[in-house]
């Protein structure tokens, strides 16, 4: 029994363990040594990518990030251990020997037949609209502190978690019959008009054992149209990735953070427009700047993003206010400062 | 004798060969017949697209094409044998028998647990663009009959022959005066300030399934010094430096390429750098249509592009008017249908 409650406490520990943000996952960033001259397709700074996927990390090493920007050196399945990653051998551009530590990362060798060695040290990019204050004539939807713009499905009260400023998605609600049941939450206002949005997201860093669209998941809605929200660090972002429209329209880039890092969208809305008789004349368009970088711009949006393909071939653009919708997809993504800024006609 | 002949004959059918357009290379298109209701994730419609390297081709199905959506079936190192390839495999939709043709690709498989059928027949893109005449009033850079309004660097005549409408770029063109080889990258007489917008259609020769990357096929558009890239990216993953990029500092959104040996159009929209005085107030903006699709939109160029100034870090947009260049990469790209619209 006491064995059997030792192996109890020894797996919830392990969890939480699991549950924090990774130490090495995310940007490293530095100069290379070495080089009288740059080599044509060579910068001196470079940046590093780790990501993990289980127990295994991948290194990448790349002139910019957020730029699907040609690669360096790559190597995966590395592991973790006492405190560091060590990788070496020759991977495309490079030879190097070297290790990760959660501050940074060092190594030496050779670019052709030339000694190098690089010194890397954590690197968060400078978020501008990282924090951006609600405009005077913007509508606050979410502050921090007040849930009273926001109701689930059925005028339901928030379930959600407040923390530190932020509010929690619900993952294990159950309805009056006891059934589970999502909690996404929903504006109780309704939004006519163009309009910009900010909004700040924080995915949790509990399911590195995760792929694609389980890694995660989440999204803004505005009405029937979605700006997907995912772990997608360190992919080849696809149309249904973090910064897509939802199935319709990839990122331009990926923009991504690590998990357990905030991020922000700003995102600008044109709804469809209508003739005198209630037919569509003109789809939606959207906008999304990611972390400050453009991933749509002026993207025409031709039917809803739910439903399935079927559905989104027979959909017509609804006519009337719509409103804004957080998901919640089986994960606990964070939200916090959200507000609406109505476009003038 | 009569032997070695023949077998430099061979040698020449076979390098002929080589530089024809693969049939089997570009996309494909069909409905997939035997699913009363389409699951969620998949698509009635269905792409297919085979891309080569070597003499080993690469077959995807995809939903959409030029979006970078998941994969419903993808397959590697297939071999053409007596004009088909066979294939077949596991995915979203499973292939128990799969046969590609010039013509078309028949497929007999699965989805989930329901028998399907897919039968695409040759799909070519609609390109609204191509052919399309310089409006009134817009200037016309090469329309197929000469090439007066071109020159070589440093004012030279432009040599280039016209063959079919197009020319192509040629890495060992001779030059006018004393039949020294010389670059042949083309170059507007005109310079031209304000904004404005520039239709060129180029092709990627279908001669460079054994290169890769930056080797096959490049070329580049010039606006000053900002290049918008040209290249054989068909198939891949478009990085920062391949087709539709703004050279190594904005990847195309999408890659939206053609297969090599098929004409391709851009549709630029350029707004050139803005100064007060002398001081410079807005960067560079360049809007991107590569056959039809958005692949840059009034994305922002912070400095040359690489290769076109000797330090981009140190760089200042020039304020002055700026002549189009068609760049001579080692590749015989061509190039017809010129024109620019001030705006």
């Amino acid at each position: 029994m006491k064995k059997l409650l030792a192996i109890f406490l020894g797996s919830i520990i392990s969890l939480s363990a699991f549950a924090t943000k990774d130490e090495f996952v995310g940007f490293y960033k530095g100069d290379i040594e070495g080089f009288t001259k740059l080599p044509y397709a060579i910068t001196k700074t470079v940046y590093a990518e780790v990501y993990r996927l289980g127990d295994n990390y991948r290194l990448r090493i790349q002139p910019k990030i957020m730029a699907r920007a040609d690669t360096y050196y790559l190597k995966e399945n590395l592991k973790a251990k006492d405190g560091k990653i060590s990788f070496e051998g020759h991977s495309l551009d490079f030879k190097l020997s070297g290790s990760i530590t959660p501050e940074e990362l060092k190594a030496t060798g050779t670019q052709g037949k030339t000694k190098v060695s690089m010194s890397l040290k954590r690197y968060s990019p400078h978020i501008e609209a990282m924090g951006a204050k609600a405009p005077k004539d913007a509508i606050v939807i979410f502050d921090g502190k007040d849930m009273s713009k926001l109701e689930h499905a059925g005028n339901i009260p928030s379930l959600w978690t407040l923390e530190d400023g932020a509010m929690i998605a619900k993952t294990d609600a159950k309805n009056s019959a006891g059934k589970p049941m999502r909690t996404s939450i929903y504006t109780k206002e309704a939004f006519d008009g163009a309009f910009k949005l900010h909004v700040e997201f924080r995915i949790p860093t509990e399911e590195y054992h995760l792929l694609g669209q389980k890694r995660n998941n989440s999204g803004v809605f505005m009405g029937d149209y979605e700006v997907q929200i995912l772990d997608s660090f360190g992919l080849e972002s696809q149309f249904n990735d973090c910064g897509s429209i939802y199935r319709q329209s990839p990122p331009y880039v990926n923009a991504c953070l690590e998990p357990g890092a905030w991020q922000c969208y700003d995102i600008t809305f044109y709804p469809p427009e209508f003739d005198e008789n209630g037919k569509p004349i003109k789809d939606p368009v959207i906008s999304v700047y990611q972390n400050g970088v453009k991933v749509q711009s002026d993207t025409i949006v031709p039917t809803t993003t739910t439903g399935g393909t079927e559905r989104a071939a027979k959909y017509t653009h609804v006519q009337g206010a719509r409103k804004l919708m957080f998901q919640e997809h089986t994960n606990k993504i964070a939200f916090r400062n959200i507000w609406l800024l109505p476009i003038e006609k | 004798m009569k032997k070695f002949i023949s077998l430099i004959i061979l040698t020449l059918i076979s390098l002929s060969g080589f530089a024809q357009k693969d049939e089997f290379v570009g996309f494909y298109k069909g409905d997939i017949v035997g699913l009363s209701k389409i699951p969620w994730d998949l698509t009635r419609t269905v792409y297919g697209e085979v891309y080569r390297v070597k003499d080993e081709y690469r077959l995807r199905l995809v939903g959409h094409i030029f979006s970078r959506c998941t994969n419903y079936f993808i397959k590697e190192g297939l071999k053409a044998n007596d004009g088909v390839i066979n294939f077949s495999g596991g995915g979203r939709l499973s292939v128990s028998k799969g046969t590609i043709t010039p013509e078309s690709i028949t497929i007999v498989g699965k989805s989930t647990k329901t028998d399907i059928t897919l039968n695409m027949t040759r799909y070519n893109p609609p390109q609204s663009t191509l052919g399309q005449k310089a409006p009134d009033g817009a200037t016309v850079i090469f329309d197929g009959t000469s090439t007066d309004n071109l020159e070589f660097k440093g004012a030279k005549p432009c040599t280039l022959e016209i063959v079919d409408g197009a020319i192509a770029i040629d890495p060992k063109i001779k030059g006018a005066k004393d039949g020294a080889v010389v670059r042949s990258s083309v170059y507007t007489k005109e310079s031209f300030a304000g904004a404005f917008k520039l239709h060129v259609e180029f092709m990627c020769p279908a001669d460079s399934y054994h290169l890769l990357g930056q080797q096959r096929n490049n070329s580049g558009i010039y606006l000053g010094d900002y290049e918008v890239q040209v290249l054989d990216s068909f198939g891949l993953e478009s990085l920062w430096d391949d087709c539709g990029a703004i050279y190594k500092q904005v990847a195309p959104y999408r890659n939206a390429c053609l297969e090599p040996g098929a004409w391709q159009t851009y549709d630029i929209t350029f707004y050139p750098a803005e100064f007060e005085g002398n001081k410079l107030v807005k960067n560079p903006r360049v809007t991107v249509y590569q056959n039809d699709i958005k692949v840059q939109h009034e994305t922002e160029i912070e400095t040359a592009t690489a290769g076109a100034a000797s330090d981009p870090d140190k760089y200042k947009h020039p304020n002055k008017a700026l002549k189009i260049m068609l760049q001579e990469h080692k590749n015989k790209v061509q190039f017809r249908n010129i024109w620019i619209e001030k705006l």
